[in-house]
């Protein structure tokens, strides 16, 4: 298996490229013939039934109304002006020194010492590079920590391991959203972190100052790094020991047993992580929200999108569509490459069959020192952020001081919660989430089951269609509705114009979107469940929707269960369809919108905000517990892979 | 009940062909077997029948009714699967009792008709367990219970006991012969296993690569083989090589290359065999006696190379002709040891000839042989 990391990976891949559309072109030539659809007609009958097609054809439709017609609005609209082909969006982008490096980046060095002032800031190159910038250094940081912590959790046996393999998880609890609100305090210039090791302790020579893109990829990085270990544990936990032990044999030992077989193995499953982070991380909206008032972290592609749109009025800048066009692209990519990754490692897996016991060390006295060392500090920094959320929600005053003043005090609860926009934010939140998973656990079931175990043509495409949701930016999915619903006549009076009501397009948005994970962990269930239960139903003389309604339905249950609650929970912290749908009317904005407007207009701002993600963080945490625990979930639906 | 006939079926796996134009007559209330080694398309077939596979030609008749396109759950076959498929969130009386809810019987006729059903299985009792507290026989029992309870017109089987021990193995044997026969119904039995093919069926269909090779009772399949995969794949035949010498009066003579004469017989009436045609001659490892002075044909000399006292036997293998090795049972009255120089004899009777040309297994046994001589 050759990595995209080398040169050889990537000719490799290029070639096989290559053949697949020679392959493809050859067998376009079928497509002139009327027999192959005759014979396609037939075999659709005769697979499909008139229960899945129905379950098909609404899959089909709302991907189609409330995904891909708005996103070919947005690509239109990029490539024309006033209904002419043109690149003219483009040259002006790639002319700007907002979003192009047309004069260079900025001269600022990005790591500089002045006094006992250490600032780290990384680069200025203009939006799109700045985009990017932020994306390929956040997925190499979290990457190193979380493929270390994964190595260290799967194939050493130590004391605390249980409880060190939840609370890692809390950091994918909260959203980068809710984290930067805490961190950005906590990092702050009389942070915590600075009083604490600069001032008092003195171990730090300089007071250390994250600003501009650094402080996106700080937080990012604290957040994502479980991303990567999730997916990467998974991939430990898979590979055959006695493919170890047989390169044990030949005479490798210690880490270089893990070069040369371990990490080989596992790679398909640290780069599905890694290249998901890099999705998300090119995508999130909600860090620039916090560091707003920092001009460059302006400077990135979301948030330059986000900017151009005018929500109440649904003007849109018209440079705004290219730049989504970019953004999109640089998404899909990494999505495409994913895609890959994924379909061989379920092939992986199937040719193995049963699960084994993972290999496990008990680790020497020096490894001890090494694994908790490692454990402690990531787990210091990834702790900071729900301890910073409580300390701000329960305080009135964090600034210069380590802790916080007026700690503990439930004042802002007070605030928050006889605030009836707020109340109406969260009750709006929990409603559109509710909704959108009842329309996702519908179709996502149907559909996974389509995928699963229909053998025809195009299913594939199904299979794109219901996962790509997870590398489309919000944002850009957002500008689409603006551009579909509200500029195409026919929408204009109905509920499904933005500046009607938001409502309806906010549930749409949040089941197209949280779709995947859904989705995945069904169709993870299925694969694990034999088909034979299936056609015994079938050969006693059920229907189709019998042995849907009485087979598949009870058998994945648990993994359509665990895949809905990771929607909901996702739905629920959703930021960027949100901050710019709920921007048309105060009273129908979901909770994220809510926190963003309290923490640009509240003095108080960022401890009430900290009371709403607190609230989101504690209703993640019992959802993913229960997911966990009680429902033994798997990654897939953690990961919507 | 019916007769099930197959017309000219195949089915294939993109290159693979699972089934090629397979023609198959199956009586009414006959216990029939696909009998093949792994991957020879035994399971295909079955699953035609059962409607899982649309076949890409040819028909498959019910009596009269031709059911190629009926889907599945509208053949009203009851089938039993290799690893059972017994539905693990369903109590044992609601595994058997699925396939009469959606027949929208009475609820009392239905349990009155799984607690007969479970009874004839010998489950009586265990209706309100679930699958996980079953054994594997048990679990077998449930999936014959779920399949039969509907009244099914014909019973698919398909390898219903490889996943039993042995033991377990020989009584369900049994088990299954008894209801079918209860029952009376057309049944066609999937296995790999020729001796439980030949202890178990009324006929046996031999397949190879997809196709049929010999359909016949066991006895006829054990003991006139039609062509040489059929001889191969049921016992251990020896294969020894020669051409016809003399083909007059049913009893033709062969000669092996290293001039010792057999006596044979062919297998069916419509073998014709030519003066100088190279053949083999097949011969059973029981049919192997060390030579009686009385007998002067069908002598074959031969020398002792291993051999193992199995109690019932000797099992001997013995070099003939230098190049060639037979595989022997032979009595256990006159010690034999390794070096013996034994003339063996073979019936005429048992010694089966069977053709070359046109075989497209006679390659593989011909590397067989030659492989042994150069081993010597
Ligand atoms: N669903 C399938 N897809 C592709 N090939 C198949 C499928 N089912 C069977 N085959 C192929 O068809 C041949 C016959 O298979 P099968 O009928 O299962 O054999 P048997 O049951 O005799 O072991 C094999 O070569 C097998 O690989
Ligand atoms: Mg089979």
């Amino acid at each position: 298996m050759a990595s995209i990391f080398s040169v050889e990976g990537l000719k490799q891949r290029a070639s096989g490229l290559f053949n697949r559309t020679k392959d493809w072109i050859l067998s376009g030539r079928k497509l002139f013939h009327f027999d192959y659809y005759k014979e396609l007609a037939h075999r659709y009958r005769q697979e499909m039934g008139v229960f899945s097609s129905v379950q098909l054809i609404a899959v089909v439709l709302v991907f189609l109304f409330f995904m891909v017609i708005p996103l070919f609005a947005v690509i239109g609209t990029a490539f024309s002006v006033n209904g002419v082909f043109d690149f003219l969006w483009f040259r002006l982008i790639f002319s700007d020194a907002r979003f192009w490096p047309v004069n260079g980046c900025s001269p600022q060095p990005p790591i500089e010492i002045t006094g006992d002032y250490l600032y780290i800031r990384g680069v200025n190159c203009g939006a799109i590079i700045n985009s990017i910038y932020v994306g390929l250094a956040t997925t190499l940081i979290s990457t190193l920590i979380g493929v270390t912590l994964a190595f260290f959790m799967a194939r050493y046996d130590f004391h605390g391991k249980s409880i060190l393999r939840i609370l890692i998880l809390i950091p994918i609890l909260s959203t980068p959203f809710v984290s930067a609100i805490a961190i950005q305090k906590i990092f702050g210039e009389f942070g915590m972190l600075n009083l604490l090791f600069h001032d008092i302790l003195r171990i730090m020579p300089y007071r250390v100052i994250f600003e501009g893109l650094a402080a996106v990829i700080l937080v990012q990085s604290l957040h994502f790094f479980s991303l990567v270990y999730l997916s990467t544990y998974a991939a430990f936990l898979a590979i055959d020991p006695s493919l170890e032990e047989q390169g044990e044999n030949m005479g490798a030992k210690g880490f270089g047993l893990f070069r040369k077989v371990t990490l080989p193995l596992a790679l398909p499953g640290i780069e599905a992580g890694a290249i998901l982070t890099f999705i998300l991380s090119v995508e999130d909206l909600g860090t620039l929200i916090v560091y707003e008032s920092d001009a460059v972290v302006r400077r990135t592609i979301t948030y330059q999108v986000y900017s151009l749109i005018f929500a109440p009025t649904g003007s849109i800048n018209p440079i705004a569509p290219a730049l989504s066009v970019i953004l999109l692209l640089i998404a899909i990519i990494g999505f495409l490459f994913i895609r890959r990754y994924m379909s061989l490692r379920h092939y992986a897996m199937m040719s193995k069959g049963g699960t084994w016991n993972p290999r496990l060390h008990k680790p020497k006295w020096w490894q001890y020192i090494a694994i908790y060392g490692f454990i402690g500090v990531v787990l210091f920094l990834a702790l900071l952020t729900p301890l910073g959320i409580i300390f701000l929600a329960f305080s009135t005053e964090w600034g210069i001081t380590i802790l916080p003043l007026n700690f503990p005090t439930v004042a802002n609860f007070f605030q928050v919660f006889t605030d009836p926009l707020v109340l109406q934010s969260i009750f709006n939140s929990l409603f559109y989430s509710g909704v959108a998973v009842l329309f996702i656990v519908i179709l996502a079931t149907g559909t996974a089951y389509i995928v699963a175990r229909k053998k025809l043509p195009g299913i594939g495409s199904l299979d794109l269609l219901v996962t790509i949701p997870i590398a489309l930016p919000g944002i850009v999915i957002a500008m689409g509705y603006f551009l579909f619903f509200v500029r195409i006549p026919i929408f204009t009076t109905t509920i499904l114009n933005p500046l009607v009501t938001a409502v309806p397009l906010l549930i749409m948005a949040f089941a197209v979107r949280k779709f995947p994970f859904t989705v995945r962990s069904t169709f993870a269930g299925l694969q694990q469940t034999n088909v034979e239960y299936e056609e015994a139903a079938e050969n006693l003389g059920a229907s189709r929707a019998r042995v849907f309604a009485g087979i598949v339905i009870p058998l994945v249950a648990v993994s359509v269960l665990s895949g809905a609650m990771m929607s909901f929970v996702y739905c629920m912290s959703e930021v960027s369809v949100s901050l710019i749908l709920g921007g048309v009317q105060p009273a129908e904005a979901p909770l994220t919108w809510k926190m963003a407007d309290i923490l640009s207009q509240v003095a108080a701002g960022s401890h009430h905000a900290a009371v709403l993600g607190l609230l989101l963080m504690i209703i993640q945490i019992i959802i993913i517990t229960i997911v966990n625990v009680v429902l033994k979930s798997r990654t897939e639906s953690m990961v919507g892979l | 009940m019916v007769t099930i006939d197959l017309k000219e079926l195949t089915k294939r796996f993109g290159e693979v062909v699972a089934c090629d134009d397979i023609d198959l007559h199956v009586e009414d209330g006959e216990l029939f077997t696909l009998l093949g080694p792994s991957g020879c398309g035994k399971t295909t077939i079955l699953r035609c029948i059962a409607g899982f596979y649309t076949p890409e030609e040819g028909q498959i008749f019910f009596d009269e009714t031709n059911i190629t396109r009926v889907p599945p759950n509208n053949r009203n076959t009851g089938m039993v699967f290799q690893n059972y498929a017994i539905w693990p969130h369903m109590k044992v009386f609601d595994n058997v009792a699925f396939g009469l809810k959606i027949r929208k019987i009475p609820k009392v006729t239905i349990r009155k008709k799984v607690e007969d059903i479970l009874e004839l299985v010998r489950l009586g009792g265990l209706a309100g367990r679930t699958p996980f507290q079953l054994s594997g026989g048990q679990q077998q029992r449930v999936a014959l219970a779920r399949a039969l309870v509907i009244e099914p017109t014909v019973l698919l089987l398909d390898e219903p006991l490889s996943n039993l021990d042995a033991k377990l193995r020989l009584e369900m044997r049994h088990e299954i012969k008894r209801i079918q026969k209860e029952f009376g119904i057309t049944t066609i039995y999937v296995t790999h296993d020729q001796e439980e093919a030949l202890s178990i069926s009324d006929r046996i269909a031999v397949m190879q690569l997809g196709k049929i090779m010999q359909v016949d009772s066991p006895r006829e399949i054990y003991e006139e083989p039609h062509n040489l995969f059929v001889a191969d794949f049921i016992g251990s035949c020896t294969f020894i090589p020669g051409t016809i010498k003399q083909t007059d009066s049913g009893k033709p003579v062969i000669e092996t290359p290293w001039g010792l004469e057999l006596k044979g017989r062919t297998t069916s009436k419509d073998v014709s065999l030519r003066k100088g045609e190279e053949v083999y001659v097949a011969i059973r490892p029981e049919d192997f006696k060390v030579r009686r002075p009385t007998e002067p044909f069908n002598v074959i000399p031969s020398t002792i190379e291993s051999v193992v006292f199995t109690g019932r036997y000797y099992h001997v293998y013995a070099d003939v002709g230098g190049t060639n090795s037979v595989n022997a049972e032979l009595d256990p009255d006159t010690p034999i040891k390794i070096g013996d120089k034994k003339e063996l004899h073979v019936n005429h009777s048992d010694a089966i000839i069977l053709k070359i040309e046109d075989d497209p297994f006679a390659s593989h046994i011909k590397q067989l042989l030659e492989g042994k001589a150069i081993a010597k």
